[in-house]
């Protein structure tokens, strides 16, 4: 039996923001050209594979506060830095998939008209070494963190050799010390060896990382988000993490 | 005991943990395979510059002792002592 979701689950995590209560509509898609090879006396049409790109549309409401969304796009559009972008439309569980991409805003639009609410949309164009998208799952879904502990396993079923990319996403972070999380991975679901280790969050800092799993590593069956330092006395963090194999 | 180098960092049960560059001896059993296959651990025993057919002294002075030392170079710390002694008689 397939396992449908509902789509008012979807989270949406752009840097160090939680943007999913200002969205309503999230489209990932993946493309790929296809240059056509067809010759005289061919009878038939035959292609090859040409160039992958990947592409996220949201759609939302308008807020214009202070570290809001429009702040946000208004800043991102003119900026060279990449967006860490996660998107999770199966809802926020550790465990769902996710669609990871390091991305530049396109076009983003603010539409208001009588009788509705002001609207916005924007559009992010994946950027990367693979050019598409990469499509993973959740390792830490808006979990909140108070001591220093490995987050539930993940079973891909398999191991696979081709590396990855992982996303951090530290969305609030109210701890007065400093963190270090990481991506194990295992064969066994018991021994977990550190696959990737993200720079460290110092105290009180909000932020997001992507870190690329060089191609040819090989990334056991299992994988686990883990807390592995705490530090401080005082305070908590709210983090999402998220793994695509390659 | 057999001795493994962690490559990278390493939760095993009961709750422990090896960073990378440290010896240890207590991996779980059932780990250990998939360990050495994957590059995470390696052995300090297979790592070992010494090689039988040389003489005593010549392995002794090839022997690292700043990881530890291992079944195999106890023994030929012990043999060297003995060479030594008897070469004094």
């Amino acid at each position: 039996m397939p396992t449908f979701r509902h789509g008012k689950n979807t989270v949406a995590l752009l840097n160090q923001f939680d943007f999913t209560n200002y969205f309503n509509s999230a489209t990932s898609s993946n493309e790929v050209e296809l240059p056509e090879t067809t010759t005289f006396g061919s009878s038939t049409r035959s292609y090859i594979t040409g160039i992958k790109e990947g592409s996220v549309g949201l759609e939302g409401l308008f807020s214009g506060g202070a570290l809001e969304i429009d702040t946000f796009f208004n800043t991102a559009i003119s900026s060279d830095s990449n967006i860490v972008s996660t998107i999770g439309p199966e809802g926020a569980v550790v465990g769902r998939r996710a669609v990871l991409l390091n991305a530049n805003e396109t076009s983003y639009e603010i539409t208001g008209g009588i009788g509705d609410l002001v609207a916005i949309s924007a559009e992010l164009q994946a950027s990367g070494t693979t050019g598409g998208l990469d499509r993973g799952v959740l390792l830490a879904a808006q979990a909140t963190i108070s001591s220093a502990a490995a987050i539930s396993s993940v079973d891909n079923g398999a191991s696979s050799s081709n590396g990855g990319v992982a996303h951090l996403h530290v969305t609030t972070n109210s701890r007065d010390g400093v963190c270090t999380i990481k991506i194990q991975h295992s064969a066994d679901n018991s021994t977990f060896a550190d696959l990737v280790t993200f720079t460290n969050t110092t105290a009180s800092t909000t932020t997001s990382q992507r870190v690329e799993v060089a191609a040819g590593t090989t990334v056991n069956r299992y994988l686990r988000a883990n807390v592995t330092t705490f530090g401080g006395s005082t305070g908590s963090l709210i983090i999402t993490v998220g793994f695509a194999r390659r | 005991m057999a001795q493994y180098r962690a490559l990278v960092g390493i939760d095993y049960p009961p709750n422990k943990r090896v960073e990378a560059g440290e010896v240890v001896s207590d991996l779980p059993g059932s780990s250990i395979k998939w360990l050495l296959e994957s590059n995470i651990i390696e052995s300090t025993d297979a790592k070992s510059k010494i090689k039988q057919d040389e003489p005593l002294k010549e392995r002794l002075s090839k022997i690292d002792l700043s990881d530890g030392l291992t079944t195999e170079e106890e023994e030929v710390i012990l043999a060297t002592a003995k060479e030594i002694e008897e070469e004094k008689k």
